[in-house]
């Protein structure tokens, strides 16, 4: 799923309020099937995995150090540490040798794909990414942009995305949630939104992806 | 922090066991305190080797303490044992009248657990004094002839100023309101007065710079100043348990007289040798081992780094420990509940307000004298840049950061070491070296509350206006400031992350 919309249609809040990072000032928030409380928070964000632009890496820790985060914490055992490291690296397409590199010896798109594998570490059920493609220039957007796809379709994880780019969403998601200032506008499948436009801000959106990527 | 704090650790706790053992080995030697000027020194050094001399007796100097509110105070605590004082000071300072009748002043001491020799047989009175060409110029002999010459410029030490015995009680017995005093650092009024950008400054009747700088006392004629006869004050605990040791101390009483004092204080403040050499060959006049000169600089330097040092090092050592292990939680509180943070910072701001000197003194009679007073101020000192930086650390990890840490579902505290801590790290140890290097520079001013360290020569040279001994303890200090700045640049590789440096 994709919630895409322009900047400060509250997109971004939507996650950080599925996080507990925000608290609603009203209203309840529900996350897997549950009210979201004091009690819950610590399993929730456990069961999740959050990607912020470029990463989020931790600047001390090297690739491994901050994908075996929370592992470590959990106190699992050297062995089932490494080879679920292993299975994230093949995933994500990093070299053993990249793994003990700093972020910032790191390539923007290899930042990237170090922070989803950090969120994947535990195998949680949903993943949350916030803007993963923004920080980075066209090519290496268009590349990680395949390998996203690629990682969506074989985890069969229930992913958030969200994108102020309609085409990115278009391509990655299965259902878009249109925003704008805070309302949702429309709920569809990508083909939907496009065949049938809820209202004319819909259909502006849509009209501008086919004039920006004519692809 | 976490692989810095071990090795500070071990460090800090065997230097204090060290400490502990040399202060614990000697349970019943005597402590003679004196003050930071020349005879005080003298008479602390003849009363030390008077009492070592006595067979199954011993003595240690705590030399140059900051003044009578320091060594009065150190008496009372059980600090010292005995120092040499003056009547008229004592008066002043326990009944706020110098003039009060000596039974009085034997009662109040004694209220106290405290009492005195017999006089040593001199006087060191108040004066005030002029240069010699003045004097026969403007036909200048006792101090009332001031009143008629208003446009003498006059400057006087701190001390002098505050007394009831001293500026405001003469001004008013001799009508000398029309001169406005300026307050000098006593041993710069001679400089300043010598220079000729003072008239008149005070004196002290035994005071050697009256001949060094060819100044002339004007007489009492109105008999203001109150009798200053020396004498040693001393806890009459400590006379009960040592009889043998004061009953050597009583010997010694009519011994000096005025022109014997002025000829040795001159022999410490004039020659440059040390008040210890001096006592020693007025002690033992046939011991010329005793009549060496002052050891040269380098000599004198290197005796001040093995001595002082060990003690100099420890208050920096221990007290920065302290600081550390407050100071970072504080900056941790301080991030997470803003109104407490902003209040234990702002009155950790307001401690470094307080003069050093000032705080130092606040301390003593919470904890006496020596290594307590000096150890709780330069942690109070410490304490800010360390917390403060804390809190500027953790505040400006970026946000995104920030909420990538705290989305990861870990614990808080986990969150803390593993994460937000290594990040804060650079600006943390900043915080601690800022500390460190302030701390080494303020650790100088312990010696005026008799804790050691290089303070020591600093503290006796300065009484004394020998610069050369205030630079054999400013320069081991220096020095140590700028070792620390370079173990810091070394701590840095060890603590701060790769990723961050």
């Amino acid at each position: 799923m994709a919630l895409v919309g322009s900047s400060g249609s509250g997109k971004s809040t939507l996650l950080r309020l599925v996080l507990g990072l925000l608290t609603p000032s009203e209203g309840t928030v529900s996350v897997f099937d549950a009210p979201l409380t004091r009690a819950s928070l610590p399993e929730v964000r456990q069961r999740s995995g959050y990607v912020v632009q470029d990463g989020g890496l931790f600047p001390h820790l090297t690739a491994r150090g901050n994908i075996e985060l929370r592992p470590r914490h959990l106190g699992w055992a050297g062995e089932r540490m490494a080879k679920r490291t292993k299975e994230l690296a093949t995933l994500i397409r990093l070299r053993e040798d990249e793994l003990e590199r700093l972020p910032r010896e790191l390539s923007g798109g290899q930042r990237q794909r170090v922070g989803i594998a950090r969120a994947l570490a535990l195998d949680p059920p949903l993943l949350l990414l916030d803007e993963p493609l923004g920080a980075l220039d066209p090519l290496v957007r268009a590349s990680l942009q395949h390998d996203l796809l690629e990682i969506f379709t074989s985890l069969n994880k229930t992913v958030v995305l969200v994108t102020h780019d309609l085409a990115e969403a278009l391509q990655l998601a299965t259902r878009i949630v249109l925003l704008d200032r805070g309302q949702v506008v429309q709920d569809a499948a990508p083909d939907e939104l496009v065949r049938a436009p809820a209202n004319d801000f819909v259909r502006q959106f849509v009209a501008s992806v086919s004039r920006g990527a004519p692809s | 922090m976490s692989r810095f704090l071990p090795v500070a650790l071990v460090a800090a706790l065997a230097l204090a066991a060290t400490t502990v053992t040399i202060a614990a080995a000697a349970p019943s030697e005597l402590r003679v305190g004196s003050k930071r000027f020349a005879e005080s020194l003298l008479l602390g050094e003849i009363a030390t080797q008077t009492i070592a001399a006595v067979p199954g007796e011993s003595a240690r100097h705590e030399a140059a303490l900051g003044g009578t509110a320091v060594t009065m105070t150190a008496l009372e605590n059980d600090s010292i044992d005995l120092y040499p004082e003056y009547l008229g000071t004592m008066k002043d300072a326990l009944l706020h009248d110098p003039a009060a009748p000596d039974d009085k002043l034997a009662a109040t001491l004694a209220a106290k657990g405290l009492a005195m020799t017999a006089s040593l047989g001199f006087e060191d009175g108040y004066a005030l004094a002029v240069r010699r060409a003045d004097a026969s110029a403007r036909g200048l002999t006792k101090l009332s002839d001031l009143a008629h010459h208003p446009e003498l410029r006059i400057g006087v030490s701190h001390e002098f100023l505050g007394r009831a015995d001293g500026w405001p009680g003469l001004a008013r017995a001799y009508g000398l309101d029309a001169l406005e005093p300026a307050a000098f650092e006593h041993a710069l009024a001679y400089r300043a007065i010598a220079a000729g950008s003072l008239d008149v400054t005070d004196a002290y009747t035994t005071d050697a710079a009256l001949a060094t700088y060819d100044l002339v006392p004007l007489a009492d004629d109105r008999r203001f100043f109150p009798s200053y006869a020396a004498v040693f004050v001393y806890r009459v605990h400590a006379r009960d348990q040592h009889p043998r040791a004061f009953a050597a101390l009583d010997a010694l009483a009519g011994k000096l007289d005025t022109d014997t004092v002025v000829r040795l204080n001159r022999a410490i403040e004039t020659d440059g040798k040390t008040a210890a050499a001096v006592a020693r060959t007025w002690l033992r006049p046939d011991d010329r081992a005793a009549d060496v000169a002052a050891p040269s600089f380098l000599a004198g330097t290197l005796e001040v780094i093995r001595t002082d040092g060990p003690q100099h090092l420890f208050l920096v050592l221990v007290s920065l420990l302290a600081a550390t292990l407050v100071g970072v939680p504080l900056g941790i509180i301080a991030r997470r509940r803003r109104v407490l943070g902003a209040l234990l910072l702002g009155s950790a701001g307001l401690v470094q307000t307080i003069p050093s000197l000032a705080l130092l003194c606040f301390m003593i009679p919470l904890f006496g004298i020596g290594t307590g007073p000096a150890l709780a101020a330069l942690f109070l000192y410490g304490l800010l840049p360390i917390a403060r930086n804390t809190l500027t650390g953790l505040s400006s990890i970026p946000p995104e950061l920030a909420e990538s840490a705290e989305a990861l579902g870990l614990p808080p505290r986990v969150v803390l070491l593993r994460v937000t801590l290594p990040m804060a790290s650079p600006t943390i140890l900043a915080g601690v070296k800022t500390s460190a290097i302030l701390a080494v520079g303020t650790a100088t001013l312990a010696a005026f509350v008799g804790a050691g360290g290089f303070g020591v020569p600093i503290s006796t040279g300065l009484g004394l206006n020998d610069t050369r001994l205030v630079l054999e303890g400013a320069l081991p200090a220096a020095l140590l400031a700028l070792v620390a700045q370079g173990l810091f640049a070394l701590l840095e590789r060890v603590v701060v992350p790769r990723g961050l440096r």
